[in-house]
């Protein structure tokens, strides 16, 4: 487990850069990095899966972020020599600071980008949605005015917000019809699961990729690996290797 | 089974090397295309570093590519759908094992299943699961 700060300013994000991901407002993400309060569980999966990282990879509660690494990727601002210091080879070059230059006056309309060709996926979302109208694509063709293949990306945008409009009138229960939940981003079962084996002491049988298997306590684990004390001692199975694994009883019994 | 879980797997069965050890052999400066391929749920990954990790793993290409298109989703709704009706799921792994049971919880990496046959409890990494089944 890391400070939420150290795995930020490794993946060389800023605090406003990681709150647009994640969605969490960058005074709150200050304050977590700060240690004045622990990181929701809500929050932490939400960081998680800005920063890309197991959720059991961030300490809930960071140890406050040193003031010297506080200003994060950023680069401080050059101090000017001392009286007497060797000036750099750059500031030799450039005795005093130039005056700005006005920025040249942006290109005219006519050298206007060309429009970008809708994407494949909005097409095939056209299809789709046109699909529950009973609409053709010829259909859909006569209505966009023109064929699907030559739409360019905010023509497909408009005729894709005009179709999602009208299943919302016409079938407003389709239209707030959510996907169910489902905690793919976490890993949290397992690590609860493992925990509870932890400190209940359990014999737990392994069943490894290869047909191997291994008996043993949990004595530690992570995101990507167990270990495990067997009779031989402690052995550290990355969890890549593992098929399956169940408590075992006392007796030798599978339970 | 999806081209992320397949990857895992491959992964697992080549040693289990880490993904930044994978992206130093097959010469791209950074892993993150590699766990975005293992870990996303869409359809990630370019054509060119398919074709490099095919390479790798001693696998035909289009064996990855025909996977892409498969959702690592697909198995957890499954898996909810199952959970919600309280039916039964027959899951088939790549062992040749086939368990059968009631789903307990699943998450990113694992499921809990409790055995039809009154066996108890097992823990099934994911990227075992080869395909499934109503039981």
């Amino acid at each position: 487990m890391e400070d939420l700060w150290r795995i930020r300013q490794r993946k060389q994000m800023t605090v406003t850069q990681l709150s647009g991901r994640a969605g969490i407002p960058a005074r709150l993400i200050q304050e977590y990095e700060a240690g004045n309060k622990p990181i929701s569980m809500e929050n932490l999966e939400k960081l998680a899966r800005a920063l890309f990282v197991d959720v059991t990879a961030i300490k809930p509660l960071s140890t406050p972020i040193p003031p010297e690494l506080a200003a994060g990727p950023s680069r401080p601002p050059r101090e000017p020599p001392a009286p007497g210091e060797r000036p750099s080879p750059g500031e030799r070059l450039a005795p005093s600071a130039p005056p700005k230059v006005a920025r040249p006056p942006r290109p005219a309309a006519q050298e206007a980008k060309p429009p970008v060709p809708a994407r494949e996926s909005q097409v095939k979302h056209l299809l789709m949605l046109a699909e529950r109208f009973g609409l053709s694509q010829s259909d859909l063709e006569r209505e966009t005015g023109k064929p699907l293949a030559e739409l360019t990306r905010p023509e497909a945008s408009r005729a894709l917000k005009q179709l999602q409009e009208r299943i919302a009138t016409e079938h407003p229960h389709r239209a707030k019809k959510r996907r169910p939940y489902l905690p793919e981003s976490v890993d949290s079962f397992e690590l609860e699961y493992l925990q509870k084996q932890q400190q209940g002491a359990a014999t737990v049988a392994f069943t490894l990729f290869n047909g191997t298997k291994m008996t043993g306590q949990i004595v530690g684990f992570g995101p990507y690996n167990i270990t495990i004390k067997t009779d031989q001692g402690e052995v550290t199975l990355n969890k890549l290797a593992i098929a399956y694994y169940r408590p075992v009883e006392k007796e030798g019994q599978s339970v | 089974m999806s081209l992320g879980d397949y990857m895992r797997y491959l992964r697992a069965m080549h040693g289990g090397e880490s993904t930044a050890d994978i992206a130093k052999a097959v010469g791209i400066p950074t892993p993150w295309p590699i766990n975005e391929i293992e870990q996303r749920y869409r359809e990630v990954g370019s054509d060119e570093l398919v074709a490099k990790l095919a390479d790798y793993y001693g696998v035909p290409v289009e064996d990855l590519l025909w996977r892409r298109k498969l959702s690592r989703k697909k198995l957890s709704e499954f898996l909810d759908e199952a959970s919600k009706k309280g039916q039964k799921a027959r899951l088939f792994l790549r062992t040749g094992e086939r368990l059968e049971g009631t789903l307990q919880w699943f998450d990113l990496g694992a499921l809990a299943l409790n055995l039809a046959d009154g066996s108890g409890q097992v823990i099934i990494q994911r990227h075992i699961v080869d395909s499934w089944e109503i039981a």
